[in-house]
């Protein structure tokens, strides 16, 4: 008998699960000495998956298009990123299904010559003559003349073309395809996704037994639902005694070493080490498509405009220098490499495309991608993606006609641009403009706060700011903060700027727009009657400011009277 | 073959684990093994079913608190409570056996000394699970 001791939720969850494990690996050790119940039937299969959640409606999917009728075998790819969980799902089908043929048999799929050994294997246990000569050949006779169905499920294929000849091409057969390239024809490929976040965090609770259900819900967003990158955590959780909290802290802080750590159930390696290997080979054979998800990795996850971004640009590489822009270069130059380049990522579900020629990448792929840098070159990438993204956003973001662009770049320049950056001051411009004043408003907040601390509350730019700042408050609602932060501006900029300079006249303006926004008609007249002689002076008698302020001076004059408005020609 | 990786009794007082008993099912549906239910015991039939019913499983886990449990007034010699009868029923049957032992204070109020159901608090009855069961027994002392 097992014995362990429990003291909270997430021991007792332990002692069960390592209870259980340690009992049925005994169970499993006595019935390897028994006869095999099965000998004679074509049986290879790897366990069922110990956990498995949130995958019934795939299950049913693929179900139904394997038992499609129709002549011949019927195939399915699933693909999917590594770690999506395909052979888990493979392998569950299998056993599901395992009462309904006469043969199963699992080949790992990444070597043609370990297939074809498999197939040697599958030959001999079906009775094949030992000089059969080819027994890919061999099976294929034998199965296409199998009165009972069949199932055969290739394992981790690189590609179509890599298992294209072992796929038997006739007899009443199920094959079942697990590859994370996402190229095959239409309609064979049936993609993995990841689970949806509260199937994810209801597997954290009950895998943990840390009943914390809204630190689960944030940790498996923070994981976007990868299985592997679940169990992973789990595993992690249980083996350190750390609860869900503290491990997602703990994760906040190092991302790129947590990834590495845990003994996930049902997984061989962890998310670290199997995108290390797909990186690992995308280096040797496609560097540029090494360089393109080092780009992506800082941008957001979702949605990145690669034509906006991949443009040729004039003085990028002044900025940006050699070491980037020797891979960088070639794909901003010629669109048939970024075309190569999305294709070798695709053969390992790095990233996925959407509409428009954009792509997506995991989450979870950002992370290891950048962990997997030296800090300096993770720098150098990442300033290489904020110089493309502010590029890409439009000089001037008051024309309608550029706000699809700015919409499509603001998520990706919140991710990769500095508060105060000329771009985010175009994207703040653009939301303005575009009549989300509050959003505008939150913008301006940020950038003061980082241009405060960056030049200090006295210069000239961070003025500016604080002048964008109060004039969305005002558009978004607030004519009375408006007003008082134009107050407290108007003196600043007259300190430093000079009490004539254009950019105080137009804060005065604005300072009398507020006020009578505000409710104070009088006051607003009595501010233009103030700022009309500067202005005239200033720009001259018919300059378009001074007219406006001249208009405004007429129309508060007026409603401050109750009275026709003057004329002050 | 079955959809489940194995037929797992779970075994256990009632009133003091409720919330460890919810975890340990929802944790064996997780792991899709099949989770078997004790039943509260309020029969002799229940008896004989419960019995039934750790026999054809597979993995036997017993859950202890602080209550001993229910013990049958009739055909019950030694006075051993439903969950001891089980757990006794799985050793003889030969079926694995992981056995979870609580070590936080339980609640006193929950204790059989003193329930209204009936239930019968046995000090002494605590001694006859296996040492190895009860080595931290100061949870049961305390109540």
């Amino acid at each position: 008998m097992r014995a362990a001791e429990f003291s909270n939720p997430q021991s007792l969850i332990q002692g069960l699960s390592t209870g259980i494990q340690s009992e049925l690996d005994k169970q499993a050790k006595r019935d390897e000495r028994r006869p095999d119940p099965a000998a004679g039937r074509a049986l290879r299969l790897a366990p069922r998956p110990v956990f498995l959640a949130g995958r019934e409606e795939l299950l049913a999917a693929l179900h139904a298009r394997l038992t499609a009728d129709g002549g011949g075998p019927r195939m399915v790819a699933l693909c999917g990123l590594g770690g999506a969980g395909k052979t888990s799902v493979a392998v569950e089908y299998a056993h599901r299904n395992l009462a309904d043929v006469g043969v199963c048999w699992q080949l790992p799929a990444e070597d043609r010559s370990v297939v074809t050994a498999g197939f040697g294997e599958l030959a001999a246990q079906l009775g094949a003559a030992e000089d059969h000569g080819d027994p890919v050949a061999a099976v294929h006779g034998m199965l296409a003349a199998s009165p009972a169905p069949w199932l055969l499920v290739f394992d981790n294929a690189p590609d179509r073309a890599s298992v294209a000849r072992f796929v038997p091409p006739a007899g009443p057969g199920r094959v079942l395809i697990t590859s994370r390239n996402q190229i095959w024809p239409p309609g064979q490929a049936l993609e993995v996704p990841v689970l949806d976040p509260q199937v994810a965090a209801e597997f954290l609770v009950s895998r943990t037994g840390d009943a914390d259900q809204r630190t689960a819900l944030e940790f498996a967003g923070e994981l976007g639902g990868l299985p592997l990158a679940l169990e992973q955590a789990a595993a992690y959780v249980q083996a350190s005694g750390e609860s869900l909290a503290g491990c997602l802290t703990l994760f906040r802080q190092r991302r790129a070493d947590m990834l590495g750590r845990g003994e996930p159930i049902g997984y061989s390696q962890t998310v670290a080490t199997t995108w290390r290997l797909a990186f690992e080979d995308l280096q040797q054979a496609a560097p540029g498509a090494v360089g393109l998800l080092r780009l992506l990795a800082f941008c957001a996850p979702e949605a990145i405009p690669l034509r906006l971004l991949l443009q040729p640009r004039l003085g990028l590489a002044r900025r940006l220098g050699k070491e980037v822009m020797a891979v960088l270069a070639p794909l901003l130059e010629d669109p048939l490499l970024v075309g190569d380049a999305i294709g070798a990522l695709r053969r390992y579900s790095l990233v996925t495309p959407d509409t428009d020629g954009s792509v997506s990448v995991h989450q979870l792929v950002q992370a290891v991608t950048a962990g997997q840098m030296s800090a300096r070159l993770a720098s150098k990438w990442q300033q290489a993606t904020a110089a493309l993204i502010e590029d890409a956003i439009p000089a001037d973001t008051t024309p309608l006609e550029t706000w699809p662009v700015c919409a499509a770049l603001l998520p990706h320049a919140q991710v990769a641009l500095a508060d105060d950056s000329a771009g985010m001051a175009r994207i703040g411009n653009y939301l303005g403009e575009s009549g989300s004043y509050a959003a505008a408003r939150d913008f301006e907040q940020k950038a003061l706060d980082a241009r405060v601390r960056h030049l200090g509350p006295g210069h000239p730019d961070t003025l500016t700011i604080r002048h964008n700042l109060a004039y969305w408050t005002g558009q978004a609602g607030d004519a009375a903060a408006a007003r008082d932060l134009f107050a407290e501006l108007l003196p600043l900029r007259e300190q430093v700027l000079g009490p004539e300079h254009p950019q105080t006249l137009t804060s005065r303006g604005n300072l009398a727009g507020w006020t009578r926004d505000a409710g104070d008609p009088a006051a607003a007249r009595d501010l233009f009657a103030e700022l009309l002689p500067v202005r005239e002076r200033v720009s001259g008698p018919e300059h378009p400011d001074t007219l406006t302020t001249r208009g405004n001076l007429a129309r508060w004059t007026g409603r401050a009277h109750g009275n026709a408005e003057r004329d002050f020609k | 073959m079955g959809w489940e990786l194995a037929r797992v009794y779970v075994s256990s007082t009632i009133a003091d684990l409720t919330e460890e008993r919810r975890a340990v099912l929802d944790w064996l549906r997780l792991a899709r093994h099949q989770a078997v239910d004790s039943y509260l015991p309020d029969s002799d039939t229940v008896r004989d079913s419960c019995l039934d019913d750790v026999a054809a499983c597979d993995l036997y886990v017993l859950i202890l608190g602080h209550r001993y449990g229910f013990q049958l007034p009739q055909d019950n010699p030694e006075g051993l409570s439903i969950t001891h009868l089980e757990f006794r029923r799985a050793g003889e049957c030969g079926i694995p056996r992981v056995a979870l032992l609580r070590t936080s204070i339980p609640d006193v109020s929950l204790s059989d000394l003193g329930d209204p159901s009936g239930w019968r608090w046995c000090p002494r009855s605590a001694m006859r699970w296996p040492a190895r069961c009860v080595r931290r027994s100061s949870a049961i002392r305390r109540a």
